[in-house]
């Protein structure tokens, strides 16, 4: 027998040239096939990262446009208005109310929104600290209208505020016995009244 | 202390963790094992260093071993190993990491192709020898050919040393790009140094060498065979060298870092004197560094011999070994310790049972040994018998 | 008999005729600050450079962005795609907190520091989408990427979860999702955005400490608050192009 002293050097290299073409082939196949190989990215994931469901809705989906029940789109569209005249008008719906997700999905109701009456809430917003801009109106017992009533941080602010519309004093009959004069107060200065 | 007058210790909230953990601190512990080993047997194949021809074919499977599983740690920490082979199929040439794939496989390739021109002798002689299944498997070593002819042996002997001279600069590669993973971060403040690669380079050489001669001493104890006492000096002058070169390059980094007291040094001060002062300043540098020094200094020096020489060499080498583990959790672990908020520290939680804990770190980095018992089982590794030669 | 130049003068007026059907319905639609994504399909680049503000003179602190962002982007619990920090600047240091992310609010900080407080104020902190993203150049795999509207976004089908990216980001805005084992940020709500809507974090915040718009649109705000030019990025020594840009910053602000 009579065989070159480099055949076994050609046997690799041909193993070699095939692992090499196999992984040419193989990856041939594997590259995504919407790989973007200028900008180095899997295209479709664009599509697929836009059919993330939305949980916020914002404002605008509290009008009511896919709502049946015309109460209560009637209702909402009131509080929209009333929170678009005062000093909250800055604030979503879904800052108290939730997200939107848990009340509406699919376009049905699936449970009521969240109110929460606690002053928690405001608080969340209006409690005194420090780092919060000056001009930032916080919870201040020593103000005007809160040292005038002895208002304590732990008496409803629902009792003297309306949610949708602070500067308004709520009226609510029961409240209103409680807190006579918060509410003519209020009335007089700002010449409204929520109803 | 904390950094940049803060009051409180800080740190983003997301950095409560620290992602990269012990799995890459043993990542580029076993590759740099990889490379020194090889090195090694470069030594003798590329640049004539007689004395460690009785130990280059060994340096050159145990290299291999830790090739092996230098790939592992990086699995068990991704987050998605079904996906790894993504850095084959769209490596972003940007990025880094992404020559890993290509480096550590075409680096594997060259050792298999080199271990096997060293070996083929040996496949050949087990191919005739053995009849059934196993004949199968040494006959499919040899490729087919079952002749081991004097010009065949010659042109193997040519292409072992071009492979082992190819195999440097490529081991060089593999390893000073580890450091380049670290180096080119800038978000890092301990990581960001062009000399990060040199160090892991110079690092990686000093732990495969002492890696080398731990192996050694241990196989030679057990197989109750005499020890090489001109290799084991030969070595540890070699070891000396290199370890000098790097403790400078460490030592060189935070002694610029100090003295150029800018941006960085606000928040390595404080690293150094607070979490890493333990395991960096005092273990690190003072205690795996200056006995190890003195030591190999003494043998370089004074030439010891005998049973003196050979504890010394293992007393060294198990401290530098153990020194560059210390010095890639320092570097891997330690830099993300440093918010990116600059004021403040996180802290490193030590997990032993978690997927990249402390067992799973143990049980990799004893995989390569007993790969290597098992290789050794089936081929001759530190035989007395001189390695093939033309 | 038809011309040809008045064959040519209809078929411009009908090309004229639905592309204003078009633009009319674009307009009703979507939202005018982020007309955006979707709609025009034509082959050419998408015409859209979209920038985020943050006003930290307005920020309150009360944390409704991020809890807001929880909810929107089912982000695992610990882990923040937007937080907010409290500084307090004293005369004998920096403290800075952002207890659970800001995500319920803050307490107010011990009396004596308060008390000894120069400055302090509160920093909403997200995901910069920089130009030049340090996390795009280190992804191995090619799995986040900046879209041509300029969202820096992950691919969730192609990440490893190495977390290079997580150690390159300069402002510790990526974390490896614990749920999903991927790389996750703030993708400035690109999933809202396309269909018309701000990011979550912008429709709930209470006081517009947040803006998002388009650059190449000059009424939006934020063209104009670039146009200013009274913004700051963070970490400007990072050169990595954020565009994020902040009002108010102060130099002790990281
Ligand atoms: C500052 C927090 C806050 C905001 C912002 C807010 N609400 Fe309310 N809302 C409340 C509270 C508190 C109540 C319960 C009032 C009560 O029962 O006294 C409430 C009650 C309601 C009710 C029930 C009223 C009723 O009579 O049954 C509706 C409907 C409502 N809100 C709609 C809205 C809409 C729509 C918006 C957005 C435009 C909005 N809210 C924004 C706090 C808020
Ligand atoms: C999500 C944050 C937020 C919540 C929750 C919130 N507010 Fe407000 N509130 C604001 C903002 C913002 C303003 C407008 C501040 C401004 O004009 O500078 C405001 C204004 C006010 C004002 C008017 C101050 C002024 O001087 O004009 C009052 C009163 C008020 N809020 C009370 C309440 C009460 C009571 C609650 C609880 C039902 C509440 N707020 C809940 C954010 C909040
Ligand atoms: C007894 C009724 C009453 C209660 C209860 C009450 N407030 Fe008020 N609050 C007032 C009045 C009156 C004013 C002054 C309104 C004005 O100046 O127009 C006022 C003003 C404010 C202001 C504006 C302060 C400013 O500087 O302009 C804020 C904010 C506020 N209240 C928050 C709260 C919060 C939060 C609570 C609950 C913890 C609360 N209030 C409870 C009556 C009340």
């Amino acid at each position: 027998m009579n065989i070159s002293p480099r055949s076994h050097i050609y046997r690799l290299i041909v193993l070699l040239v095939i692992v090499v073409v196999g992984f040419v082939a193989v990856r041939g196949l594997a590259i995504p096939s919407s790989w973007d190989s200028e900008n180095f990215y899997r295209l479709d994931s664009l599509e697929e990262l836009k059919l993330q469901p939305m949980h916020l809705g914002g404002n605008e989906s509290c009008g009511g446009a896919s709502c049946h029940d015309q109460e209560r789109v009637a209702k909402h569209k009131t509080q929209l208005a009333t929170v678009g005249r005062g000093s909250h008008k800055g604030l979503a719906c879904e800052n108290c109310h939730g997200p939107l997700s848990a009340h509406v999905s699919d376009d049905k109701k699936v449970a009521s929104a969240v109110i929460d009456r606690e002053n928690k809430l405001c608080l969340n917003c209006h409690a005194q600290l420090v780092s919060r801009p000056k001009d930032f109106p916080q919870f201040d017992t020593e103000a005007n209208g809160h040292w005038y009533f002895d208002v304590e941080i732990t008496k409803p602010c629902l009792d003297c505020h309306s949610p949708h519309n602070p500067r308004q004093m709520a009226a609510k009959k029961d409240k209103s016995k409680k807190q006579p004069k918060a509410t003519s107060e209020q009335t007089s200065t700002n010449g409204e009244v929520q109803l | 202390m904390l950094p940049n007058e803060s009051l409180l210790n800080y740190y983003f909230p997301n950095e409560a963790e620290v992602h990269w953990s012990l799995m890459i601190v043993i990542y580029p512990y076993i590759t740099g094992l990889v490379a020194g080993a090889f090195v090694v047997s470069s030594l003798y194949h590329v640049f004539q260093i007689k004395a460690f021809e009785n130990i280059s074919r060994f340096a050159l499977v145990a290299a291999f071993c830790f090739g092996l599983f230098a790939a592992v740690p990086l699995l068990m920490h991704l987050g998605q190993p079904f996906r790894a082979f993504n850095i084959f199929f769209t490596p972003h040439t940007t990025s880094a990491m992404s020559v890993f794939g290509f480096v550590y496989s075409s680096y594997m390739i060259l050792l298999m192709v080199e271990l096997w021109l060293v070996y083929r002798e040996h496949f050949i002689q087990k191919a005739k020898e053995t009849k059934g299944m196993a004949g199968w498997v040494w006959k499919s070593l040899t490729l087919g050919v079952t002749e081991y002819t004097p010009e065949a042996a010659r042109v193997d002997h040519k292409l072992t040393t071009f492979l082992a001279a190819l195999g440097i600069p490529w081991a060089c590669f593999l390893h000073g790009y580890v450091g380049f993973i670290f180096g080119s971060v800038k978000a890092n403040a301990w990581w960001a140094t062009p000399l990060q690669p040199i160090i892991f380079l110079m690092s990686a050489i000093v732990s495969g060498i002492a890696m080398l001669m731990l192996m050694y001493a241990f196989i030679r104890w057990r197989t109750k065979k005499p020890y090489d006492f001109p290799m084991i000096q030969k070595l540890m002058v070699f070891l000396w060298g290199f370890f000098i070169i790097d403790f400078f390059l460490e030592a060189l980094e935070i002694i610029y870092v100090a003295y150029e007291h800018g941006h960085h040094w606000s928040v390595i001060g404080p690293l150094l004197s607070g979490p890493l002062y333990g395991t960096f300043l005092i273990v690190q540098l003072l205690v795996l560094s200056v006995i190890p020094f003195l030591i190999l200094g003494y043998i370089t020096i004074f030439k010891p011999w005998g049973r003196l020489l050979l504890y010394l060499a293992n007393l060294a080498s198990l401290m530098l070994v153990l020194q560059v583990l210390f010095m890639r959790f320092n570097v891997v672990v330690g830099g993300q310790l440093i918010s990116k908020s600059d004021r403040g520290f996180t802290e490193f939680h030590w997990e032993f049972f978690a997927r990249e804990g402390v067992l799973p770190a143990i049980i990799i980095l004893s995989a390569p040994f007993v790969a290597f018992y098992v290789i050794s089982r089936f081929v001759p590794i530190l035989g007395d018998a001189p390695e093939a030669k033309q | 008999m038809t011309s040809p130049s008045s064959n040519a003068r209809r078929v411009f007026l009908q090309k004229l005729l639905a592309g204003s059907a078009a633009a009319g319905l674009f307009m009703v639609y979507r939202h005018p600050v982020v007309a955006a994504l979707t709609g025009d399909d034509g082959d050419k680049a998408p015409d859209h450079d979209f920038a985020f503000v943050v006003d930290i003179n307005r920020c309150i602190g009360c944390g409704q962005c991020v809890r807001a962002c929880n909810v929107e982007n089912n982000v695992p619990e610990g882990q923040f795609r937007t937080w907010i920090e409290r500084y307090v600047v004293t005369p004998s240091g920096v403290h800075i907190d952002s207890p659970q992310g800001g995500m319920n609010g803050f307490d107010e900080v011990d009396e004596s520091l308060a008390e000894e407080a120069l400055n302090t104020f509160f920093v909403p902190k997200l995901c910069n989408h920089c130009a030049e993203a340090p996390c795009i150049q280190v992804c191995p795999v090619g799995a986040t990427y900046r879209s041509p509207e300029g969202f820096v976004l992950v691919d969730s089908e192609h990440c490893i979860g190495c977390s290079y990216c997580v150690q390159a980001c300069p402002y510790g805005v990526r974390f490896i999702n614990h749920e999903k084992r991927i790389a996750d940020k703030c993708t400035w709500c690109y999933h809202r955005v396309s269909k018309g809507k701000l990011p979550a974090c912008v429709t709930v915040c209470p006081t517009q400490a947040r803006l998002f718009g388009d650059l190449n649109d000059p009424n939006s705000a934020v063209a104009k608050v670039r146009q200013a030019d009274n913004w700051d990025v963070l970490k400007p020594e990072a050169h990595t192009e954020s565009m994020c840009l902040y009002l108010g910053l102060q130099r002790v602000v990281v």
